[in-house]
């Protein structure tokens, strides 16, 4: 079972980042086929939002093909996102140190190397979608 | 909501029943004195022989310290605990929950705010109606042979003190207190409020409205002044003014004069010969015996004590009733 | 299915001074409704209109189907917490359960007992004694235990520290998540409403000043950032509630219905909090004109 959290000031919409939320959980293997998303009750009494809040978010989830409602007893995932994409984590991670070494060893400050990611990363997100 | 009712009321219920239980011992230990008094003076007798002298060894015997002040006190009980009534159990009834906002609580619940009121008042009223009569019956069962025989039912300060008045008075002071709560909102202001309304509405009964509550009887009889003279006063100019006492048992005496044959009022003048300074007072009173004066009277008889006991009850019944319909239609209407 | 809270052109003045003016609404069931608008806007006299403490002046308002505070049967859909939270003081916890019980005949005495279970709360203390948080706890429970159909909290957590305040909020919406009840609530923080209200109504100076579902007025409220120049030359469609320039730079918040996609301005999307204060800056504005105006 995982906790949700809420990050007022992201700009994010608190339903994405109910989504995220699990997603992530899914990546990093805390939550893995079989296991029960906490119900939409416990949920609100823990966070104070908005039930149907909770409710889009799930749907959004069972609409990806990540989780399923079983009526009457709650929320479940269906699937396991860890396997492919765990095992290239290493050689990625070594990938990416080389680079920020590059980085630095060319001048850029801690917040160029987040600009110039940042920028990068959504201009690449922008052309897929 | 009777629950509720009873539960805000209970500390108040309290205090009441614990002033009417010692009222009610003191007063019985003053009944069984003055019963005492009245075998012993022989005055019991009175009723069977007409050998009524008695009485006033009756009269000298509960005159002294302690039967007269718990009489008095009794009395005053009665004259008290209306106003006090309208104050402390009326007044704050819907003042305070106005003052702290719990009408907000309250009118919220699944009761309307008619019945809310309803309850209330109803449940209250008949407290407050039950305590004044269950004392006004105390007071009476205590001092009733004092009432009849030493003094008159009908006199101003003791015929509100008796009978069915108080119950009237009762009534009449709680639903006040209610109504100044409803309109004023603030319970102290609307303690003071009922106050003084109500010692206007009972000073204005005593004065000026009981004696009219029935037509009062009118008596012309012949000027005799060998019962008695209540008044004897002559001026510097000579004119004369003579009431004597008048003799109607128990009655509520509301007027008095003296005329003359033709009917009016006897102004003098007197003859200086016959009342003055150098004469004794009874060639002045032989003298007035030759005018042909009469006296003439105004009251109310004794037999009517229960005619205007239940009279004056319901003038109080009728105003607590327009009090009711006002609170009932203000509240609806008054805004939060 | 009936609206929650209907009203047209409802208007409540007292004396000359108006309280609500001309207020027309729809709000669908199954909602947590948001009142925002600054001290004095008219969110308590709107609330008091809906529960029956006030009358309206002009104007119609329906609550569930019916006129507020019509009855017995009325009252006992509709659940209020007042400002302040008021509750007897000289009456105990225990007490005010029982009042509840005996005023109300939907009453459910376990969750009210387990509620107050769960709280912490001493059934034998007087209500005066309470902390505000626990008052506030307290009238939540007996406005909850009459299982109402409609719920109507009016500032319930503005007198709450933020533990208070999040405790609170966190019973709210578990109330909401079992019963499926309406709630409308005011604050006059949007902060305190954003997390968990699915609708908006924001109000200042006596006006609805725009009334909606969140996610479809954050959608139809984005921010443009680009060039500097006139914001008459906008999408069609588009009004613009705000604008701010620099030299070279205008930042708009408009209401448009279509996504606005031209390539001219780059559009970003809003937080509720930049919504409301951006429509409460349109309201104030004009305020200084009219009392010149007058003068």
């Amino acid at each position: 079972m995982i906790e949700f959290h809420l990050e007022t000031r992201s700009g994010v919409a608190p339903y994405m980042q109910l989504i995220q939320q699990v997603r992530r959980a899914m990546r990093l293997g805390l939550l893995s086929e079989g296991d029960q998303l906490p119900t939409v009750k416990e949920v609100v009494a823990k966070v104070a939002i908005n039930p149907n809040t909770v409710l889009k978010a799930y749907r959004e989830l069972e609409h990806e093909g990540l989780v399923s409602p079983r009526p009457g007893l709650g929320t479940f995932v269906t699937r396991t996102l860890t396997d492919e994409t765990t095992a290239a984590h290493g050689p990625l991670r070594s990938e990416l140190q080389r680079w920020l070494a590059r980085a630095r060893a060319a001048g850029l400050d801690n917040e160029s190397i987040e600009a110039l990611f940042v920028t990068t990363f959504h201009a690449l997100a922008e052309e897929k979608t | 909501m009777i629950w509720l009712t009873y539960r805000q009321f209970r500390t108040q219920a309290i205090v009441g029943a614990v002033t009417l239980v010692a009222a009610a011992i003191a007063l019985a230990i003053n009944g069984r004195m003055i019963a005492r008094a009245w075998t012993d003076s022989g005055a019991a007798n009175c009723p069977a022989t007409g050998d009524c002298a008695a009485l006033t060894n009756f009269a000298h015997a509960t005159d002294n310290g302690r039967t007269i002040v718990l009489f008095i006190l009794g009395t005053a009980l009665l004259y008290l605990v209306p106003p006090l009534v309208g104050v402390f159990w009326g007044a704050p009834l819907v003042a305070r929950e106005l003052e702290a906002g719990t009408h907000r609580l309250v009118w919220n619940q699944s009761v309307t705010r008619d019945r809310w009121l309803a309850v209330k008042l109803g449940l209250l009223c008949t407290a407050s109606v039950a305590f004044a009569g269950i004392l006004s019956l105390i007071v009476w069962w205590s001092s009733y042979r004092i009432d009849e025989n030493v003094l008159n039912r009908l006199t101003p300060l003791l015929f509100g003190a008796r009978g069915v008045v108080p119950i009237g008075y009762a009534a009449f002071a709680f639903v006040l207190g209610v109504a100044a709560g409803i309109l004023i909102r603030r319970t102290v202001p609307a303690m003071a409020v009922t106050l003084a309304v109500y010692a206007a509405a009972v000073g204005a009964m005593i004065l000026w409205v009981r004696a009219h509550l029935l037509p009062a009887k009118h008596l012309t009889t012949n000027l005799d002044l060998s019962q008695g003279i209540e008044q004897l006063g002559i001026g510097p100019n000579g004119d004369m003014r003579i009431v004597a006492q008048a003799h109607i048992d128990g009655a509520w005496i509301l007027q008095n004069q003296t005329v003359t044959a033709a009917g009016k009022v006897f102004t003098g003048p007197a003859d200086p010969t016959q009342c003055g300074r150098d004469v004794g007072p009874k060639a002045c009173e032989d003298w007035i015996n030759t005018l042909g004066l009469k006296q003439r009277l105004v009251y109310q008889p004794a037999s009517r004590f229960w005619d205007l006991q239940w009279a004056e009850v319901g003038v109080f019944l009728v105003l607590a009733a327009l009090l009711v319909a006002f609170g009932f239609w203000w509240l609806r209407r008054r805004s939060a | 299915m009936t609206a929650v809270l209907e009203t047209e052109g409802l208007t409540k003045r007292y004396g000359r001074h108006p309280g609500l003016s001309d207020c027309t609404l729809h709000i669908p069931p199954g909602r947590v409704v948001g009142l925002v608008g600054p001290n004095g806007a008219g969110k308590t006299t709107l609330l008091q209109l809906a529960v029956g403490l006030l009358t309206p002046t002009a104007g119609r308002i329906e609550v569930l189907g019916g006129q507020p505070a019509s009855g017995p049967d009325q009252l006992a859909r509709v659940g209020f917490v007042a400002q302040d939270t008021p509750t007897y003081a000289n009456l105990t916890v225990a007490d005010h359960l029982r009042l509840g019980a005996h005023l109300n005949p939907r009453w459910d005495d376990e969750v009210a007992q387990t509620r107050i279970d769960r709280l912490g709360l001493d059934h034998a203390r007087p209500a005066g004694k309470l902390s505000g948080g626990q008052r506030a706890q307290l009238a939540l429970t007996l406005a909850v235990a009459k299982r109402p159909e409609l719920l109507v909290l009016d500032e319930p957590v503005a007198s709450l520290d933020p533990l208070a305040r999040r405790e609170f909020l966190q019973s709210l919406m578990e109330f909401t998540a079992e019963s499926g009840a309406s709630v409308i609530l005011s604050s006059h923080l949007v902060a305190d409403l954003e997390r968990v209200c699915d609708f908006l109504i924001v109000l200042a100076d006596s006006r609805v000043l725009v009334a909606g579902d969140v996610d479809e007025l954050l959608a139809t409220h984005p921010r443009l950032v680009g060039l500097r120049r006139d914001p008459e030359v906008l999408p069609a469609g588009a009004t613009v509630i705000q604008a701010s320039h620099t030299d070279r730079q205008s930042t708009l918040i408009v209401r448009s219905e279509t996504p606005i996609d031209d390539g001219v301005w780059n559009s970003e999307r809003l937080d509720l909090e930049d919504l409301v204060l951006a429509y409460m800056a349109k309201a104030a504005v004009p305020a200084p004109r009219r009392a010149e105006m007058t003068r």
